[in-house]
């Protein structure tokens, strides 16, 4: 099939837009930090490219759009750092950085998943979010892994969903460390690694396996 | 500190001393022009944190207050509203103009509402999310008004939530047009005015009355 072929050849990250012949990427930047010089390369690229256009996206990234094929690699390599793809995103509130309400640092904890969860291969894809109080600002509840920060400690939330079969994730643990919300995100990631099927994300594959599955491969069964 | 002693479009930070501001970037597109005048100010008022929003904005933050009005000046950007009760952003995937899956023209449909609609006063706070097809992109179900394309027309849904309390949406009508879609959308904002406590969020509204009574009231 043509467009199997087109699409497996592409360079990792960039995507086929509608028509076909242009293609969109949308370059790495945890937490949505940019700084003006990042803006400064994406606008060069844009400018000398002369693409159509840039777009911010729900997910605190830029993507830009419009590139045609025989652009695509030089527009990549001119993007230089900035287009190093990233692998799964996290979004976070400002926190304890910034915000007035935050209760931990959403921020630091969002930096520290997300090089974390670059360890790992999963079977689709995985959004997360981490929010500094329980206002949830990172919608934590509807993504495949959650996290909110309260007084004592993380809430650890798991198989949440925004899409077309909205999910509220189950909490895996209420209070724990940085440390320890790490490390029960990871046993869960590596449970459902082991056990979905193709393409299945974390909410339906909680609604296919229950979540007292998730939990006994996390804690063990004496919990 | 006294509310009105906070510069426009400016929201108060942790500290209790800087501020962060948001330029209003409808639906999430911006031009080289914009990137350009946010690397400049970024650079000149030598801003701590340039950071992109989930609801596709960039927020500026750590502005001294003196700052703030000459950033705005120097942007020529409007205010995007961040904690007003109004109406704050229309979220909007990309939609036909660009993706492979859309079947309504999502940008669209999205930026007339934007158009329409930021700043409109309102009980509460208010998020938008305007989808091109039932992958639900931008978050239909879990935002106060939300719009999905479907082969047949727009599916308006209304009451989402996707906070620390998430809540569904309900389907409050099926195979609209986009012209019955604004219009819609439009009443159930004048309708939530009336019906809705201060500082009560769609979703809590709905959750009160039900998605019948808000049919009877609007169909």
């Amino acid at each position: 099939m043509k467009n199997k072929e087109i699409i497996e050849g592409l360079p990792k990250g960039a995507i086929v837009q509608r028509g076909g012949g242009l293609y969109s990427v949308t370059p790495r930047m945890p937490l949505g930090q940019i700084t003006p010089e990042h803006l400064n390369t994406i606008n060069s690229v844009v400018q000398e490219f002369n693409l159509s256009g840039v777009r911010v996206t729900a997910g605190q990234r830029l993507k830009i759009q419009g590139i045609p094929e025989d652009k695509l690699k030089a527009v990549i390599e001119k993007l230089g750092p900035v287009g190093e793809f990233c692998k799964y995103y996290v979004q976070a509130c400002p926190g304890t950085n910034a915000c007035r309400l935050a209760m931990q640092d959403s921020m630091g904890m969002g930096a520290k998943l997300e090089e974390f969860l670059n360890g790992f291969t999963l079977p689709w894809k995985l959004k997360t979010g981490v929010s500094g109080c329980s206002m949830s600002c990172s919608e934590s509840y509807v993504r495949d892994v959650g996290l909110v920060g309260k007084n004592k400690g993380w809430t650890v939330l798991f198989g949440g969903n925004a899409g077309k079969r909205v999910r509220e994730g189950d909490i895996l643990a209420e209070d724990v460390s940085e440390q320890k919300a790490l490390e029960i995100i990871g046993k869960a990631l590596d449970f459902y690694s082991r056990n979905a099927k193709v393409r299945e994300r974390t909410a339906r594959f909680v609604e296919r396996v229950g979540i007292d599955a998730v939990k006994e491969a996390v804690f063990g069964s004496t919990q | 500190m006294a509310e009105n002693d906070i510069p426009t479009g400016a929201i108060l930070q942790r500290d209790k001393k800087t501020y962060a501001i948001v330029p209003r970037t409808p639906v999430g597109l911006v031009t080289p022009d914009v990137l350009e005048a946010l690397a400049r100010v970024g650079r000149k008022f030598e801003i701590p944190v340039m950071k992109i929003t989930s609801g596709q904005r960039i927020a500026l933050v750590g502005l001294e207050k003196e700052q703030v009005d000459e950033v705005w000046e120097d942007l020529k950007m409007d205010v995007g509203p961040a904690v007003g009760l109004c109406v704050h952003y229309v979220q909007a995937c990309p939609g036909t103009a660009v993706c492979k899956l859309g079947l309504r023209d999502s940008l669209g449909l999205g930026l007339e509402l934007e158009n329409m609609f930021v700043g409109k006063e309102l009980p509460a706070k208010l998020k938008v999310g305007v989808s091109g097809c039932t992958m639900c992109c931008a978050e239909s179900y879990v935002r106060d008004v939300g719009l999905i394309g479907k082969r047949k027309g727009w599916t308006m849904v209304v009451g989402g939530n996707a906070s620390g309390r998430p809540r569904i949406a309900d389907v409050l009508a099926e195979e609209l047009s986009r012209q019955e879609a604004v219009e819609l959308v439009n009443r159930f904002l004048e309708f939530y005015r009336e019906n809705s406590g201060k500082r009560s969020r769609s979703a809590m509204m709905l959750k009160k009355i039900g998605i019948d009574a808000v049919k009877e009231a609007l169909l």
